[in-house]
């Protein structure tokens, strides 16, 4: 074929956008933002800790929400004993047995709602500090048994680990004070294919499955073959704005990764971390926060036998997820 | 993404986001859709690109993704037979609306990888990644589509 022929065709093409006003239009948009932008970060930094400021690049260490155990719950800790008349209980049902403990260093908690300085993740915050040192012996959780309690059909059944009223009492006060909706009509569960019937064709993966609720938030284990590199299995979770979600990811040490931001092929910029046993990608959405944790790092196989995960390979993995229709 | 610097990108490669949008979808109106999608998108963008290459490369892969979206899109396949009876550009030479007529009339993944290599200039290796195929797939598919245009041109003179 003709190379010249071909260019000269085809240079005859024009768009006939008008970049100036497609400029003009999102400028008056975002003067309004700007505004609204504006009266949401004097309210945030009047909030204890906030730290988000629009516009500004993440890191892993601001999804951190390790609590810090009140001064009468240390003393507690170190008194492993059962309370009295508990010991018997225990021995007929040792799966009750819950241990308090605060966790080690080096092993970071993080939340999966959003970075700190959002109310997703303030709010996350509280309820991790809160639920780290309540019952720190386990005696209510013993005296509530396995049998269901009043809190279940509203808090439990929605993910909510809700066993006593003062539980349920705090969670209502940490909804109310950031403005939150809890999930609420409980779980529906589908395969991958299901999932993407409902949320659109936001990943290339096909097998296995998961979960999801109606106001949006939804959970998926998948595994998918990353060209060039090998099948990855990974979990991504997707959690709405607005609501208040409890779940938490280990991730170890988060100054072990390695960081960086990547622009995606469908054009959502990303937070990347590499560490050693874990790959993680984080994306900010206008609406939700997507959190896609990769079951393999640097210095682990993947379920096909083949070496840890390159930087080349979770940019790749990245790529092929459309943030941009989550 | 500051204003001036969004202008000069916008003027300068609106073209090339339309003509990749136009091989992939294969309309006009539908191209149009996607520069202004794009445009929005570079707009929206928080940094800046390491080079004006890093920008070119950027547009053409979220154009790319862009598309492969609308392609997939179930309100597009019921619609699709409507779109495609838009009128044919106008060219200067009829040579030329002969050439875009049977480039157009290929299947979308022949027309995709012809316009990267001839028109943008791309390497088999760089349009593997845009499209997030593999190498040899690209070669076969340009391969394809070369002698697809060959034997259509040479049937035509047999004629």
């Amino acid at each position: 074929m003709d190379k010249n022929k071909y260019t000269d065709t085809f240079s005859q093409l024009h768009s006939s956008v008008d970049e100036t006003a497609l400029a003009a239009r999102k400028s008056a948009r975002k003067r309004f933002h700007a505004a609204a932008a504006l009266i949401a970060a004097a309210v945030m930094l009047l909030s204890a800790g906030a730290l988000a400021v629009y516009g500004r690049s993440h890191s892993l260490r601001e999804l951190v929400l390790n609590p810090t155990p009140p001064v009468s719950a240390q003393t507690e800790a170190a008194d492993t004993s059962l309370p009295e008349g508990a010991q018997d209980s225990a021995a007929a049902q040792p799966a009750k047995s819950v241990s308090y403990d605060p966790l080690p260093e080096g092993r970071d908690m993080i939340s999966l709602q959003g970075y700190a300085g959002s109310p997703e993740h303030q709010a996350m915050l509280e309820w991790s500090e809160f639920e780290h040192g309540y019952d720190r012996s386990g005696e209510i959780l013993l005296e509530v048994g396995n049998e269901p309690t009043p809190w279940y059909e509203k808090y439990c059944y929605n993910g909510y680990l809700v066993y006593s009223q003062e539980m349920a009492d705090k969670l209502d006060e940490i909804t109310e004070k950031y403005s939150l909706s809890l999930h609420s009509g409980g779980i529906q569960t589908g395969t991958v294919t299901q999932l993407k019937k409902v949320f659109g064709d936001f990943t290339a993966a096909e097998r296995w499955g998961g979960y999801y609720y109606s106001d949006g938030t939804f959970q998926i284990d998948a595994s998918q073959d990353v060209p060039d590199f090998g099948i990855v299995d990974f979990q991504l979770r997707r959690t709405m704005k607005g609501f208040f979600d409890t779940v938490a990811l280990n991730i170890n040490d988060a100054e072990q990764y390695e960081q960086w931001e990547y622009d995606t092929a469908c054009g959502v910029p990303v937070l990347l971390a590499l560490g050693p046993e874990k790959a993680l990608i984080f994306a900010d959405l206008e609406d939700s926060f997507v959190a896609v944790n990769v079951l393999a790092g640097q210095a682990t196989p993947l379920s096909d036998g083949s070496g840890g995960v390159t930087r080349e390979a979770l940019e790749a993995l990245a790529d092929s997820f459309d943030f941009s229709i989550l | 993404m500051e204003r001036d610097a969004f202008l000069l990108l916008a003027g300068k490669y609106k073209d090339t986001i339309f003509r990749v949008a136009l091989n992939m979808l294969a309309s006009p109106h539908e191209a149009e859709d996607a520069v202004q999608e794009v445009l929005l998108r570079l707009l929206e963008r928080g940094r800046d690109f390491e080079s004006e290459e890093h920008a070119r490369f950027w547009l053409v892969r979220v154009t790319i993704n862009l598309c492969k979206n609308t392609l997939r899109s179930p309100w597009r396949k019921r619609h699709v037979p409507l779109t495609a009876a838009e009128a044919l550009p106008a060219f200067e030479e009829r040579e030329q609306s002969e050439l875009y007529s049977t480039v157009m009339a290929l299947p979308e993944k022949y027309r995709t990888v012809l316009y990267l290599f001839y028109y943008e200039g791309y390497s088999v290796k760089e349009i593997a990644k845009l499209t997030g195929s593999g190498v040899s797939a690209v070669t076969t598919r340009l391969s394809r589509a070369r002698e697809m245009i060959r034997s259509h041109f040479t049937e035509a003179e047999v004629d």
